[in-house]
């Protein structure tokens, strides 16, 4: 057998490359603990799926980025549930649980509308495109806390054209 | 209270919120979180304000560069709200759309389509072609001959009516095309397939396109208000009862979202559904009504 077929064999590669996917689940993710867990995930994965052999390595890190994009996501989506939980909680006047309408959105086009371009794009991507801040930051060329500058100045803009459709 | 302390104030809750957005189990942030809620009634209210903004402006999931597809024809369609039953951008954008219940409409060209709950579609029809785009959701379309072409898009999926009548469904990694009658072309980049009657093609990032063979009886089910699942991930099951569901349902277990359900199970009660799926698979929803339904083992 060759080296290079040695390289080849996908759980040989699993086990050379165990460093190199775990620093990149863990790039996403931001704990160690957690990208230990999705690598080891990857593995039941490739091995519960017909991949190509040959392909191991990028598979195996598309795999890993996939499963720590995919846990990132899922922890915003629960995190902005379980906050928004707040809404029902507090004793907010009815406009304010009237969560959507189309009168509001066409509120908050308008508002939208009246936003200097850098901040209606950093409140895109986070809203829309769902970037972190620090993509914004990158995308935009600012620091990560102008990014999250920006895109508050948006939110006190739609609140407050909220507030006075109310 | 003056209107800068309200900005300022609404400014920092915004701050705060969207730093533990990305990184939700910081010790310090949450931290920062509880004691601006601590500060009095003015920072709890100018909290649930901004809270209540940032649901107004909807979360679209989209378009990450990466992301694919959809597809559908002749019988089955699905896509997904997992995250956002109203992106603002698909309601700014389309020109069909439905809440969680499935309605049977005319587009442009005279053609019938029916549009599943949670769907959004743009009309793109013309004099000489008729072309629809789905945006989310899943659509069944009967389609007349009359000299023009009749095309369905969705992602970087495109499917050309042959025949008659088709479904087109999106998940948010995948495609389903599904052809009840008459024949469809699939184009994904440079390849494409033709379908038959009883064929289905499944496109998902992940594992590439497969094509398979279903009952024709069972192509786009859902218009009876039933979901026959043959091989279909917990998953994708998951976003197709998130159409018919007021909420968001979300799975906080990968591995319980890939378990393969195979079964025909009930669309008019998509919650009833839910929580039978989840008793089979020993999982457990926890729910916070018409906000979200977190699936859990």
């Amino acid at each position: 057998m060759t080296a290079e077929q040695t390289t080849d064999d996908p759980l040989t590669c699993y086990i050379s490359e165990r460093r190199a996917l775990i620093s990149l689940a863990q790039s996403v993710v931001g704990s160690t603990h957690i990208a230990e867990e999705l690598v080891q995930d990857s593995w039941l994965r490739w091995t519960s799926k017909s991949y190509a052999k040959e392909h191991a390595r990028p598979t195996l890190m598309r795999i890993v980025k996939n499963l720590a994009i995919d846990w990132h996501r899922r922890r915003r989506v629960e995190f902005e549930a379980i906050e928004a939980q707040r809404l029902m909680q507090e004793d907010a006047p009815d406009s304010e649980r009237m969560l959507i309408g189309k009168q509001r959105l066409e509120l908050v086009i308008a508002a939208l509308q009246t936003l200097p371009p850098r901040t209606l794009m950093a409140f895109r991507f986070s809203r829309i495109e769902n970037l972190t801040l620090r993509e914004i930051g990158t995308r935009l060329g600012v620091s990560e806390s102008r990014a999250c500058q920006l895109v508050a100045d948006a939110m006190v803009c739609i609140v407050a054209a909220l507030e006075k459709g109310a | 209270m003056t209107e800068t302390t309200d900005s300022q104030l609404i400014r920092e809750a915004t701050s705060i919120f969207i730093r533990l957005r990305d990184h939700p189990q910081d010790p310090d942030l949450l931290s920062e979180r509880d004691r601006f809620l601590a500060g009095g009634e003015a920072h709890r209210k100018a909290y649930t304000q901004m809270l209540a903004a940032w649901q107004v402006t909807g979360q679209a999931k989209k378009d990450k560069p990466s992301r694919a597809p959809l597809v559908a024809l002749a019988m089955a369609c699905l896509v997904g709200g997992f995250f956002a039953k109203a992106p603002l951008e698909i309601y700014l954008r389309a020109d069909l759309t439905t809440d969680t219940a499935p309605r049977i409409t005319r587009l442009e060209s005279g053609d019938r389509a029916t549009l599943d709950g949670t769907t959004a579609l743009i009309d793109h029809t013309s004099d000489d072609i008729r072309q629809v785009e789905i945006l989310r959701g899943a659509a069944f379309f009967d389609v007349r001959p009359d000299g023009r072409p009749f095309v369905v898009t969705s992602g970087e999926l495109t499917v050309e009516v042959l025949g008659t009548s088709f479904e087109v469904g999106a998940f948010e990694d995948a495609g389903i095309v599904t052809v009840a009658e008459g024949a469809v072309r699939v184009t994904m980049g440079a390849q494409s397939w033709q379908l038959s009657p009883g064929e289905q093609l499944i496109w998902s990032a992940e594992t590439g396109v497969t094509r398979d063979h279903v009952g024709i009886a069972h192509v786009a089910s859902w218009r009876d208000d039933v979901l026959v699942a043959d091989g279909l991930s917990f998953a994708q099951i998951a976003e197709i009862l998130d159409r018919r569901i007021p909420g968001r349902v979300i799975l906080t277990d990968a591995a319980l979202g890939q378990q393969t359900i195979v079964g025909r199970f009930d669309l008019n009660d998509a919650q009833g559904t839910l929580n039978l799926l989840a008793k089979l698979t020993g999982a457990r929803v926890t729910s916070v009504p018409n906000l979200a339904y977190f699936v859990r083992r």
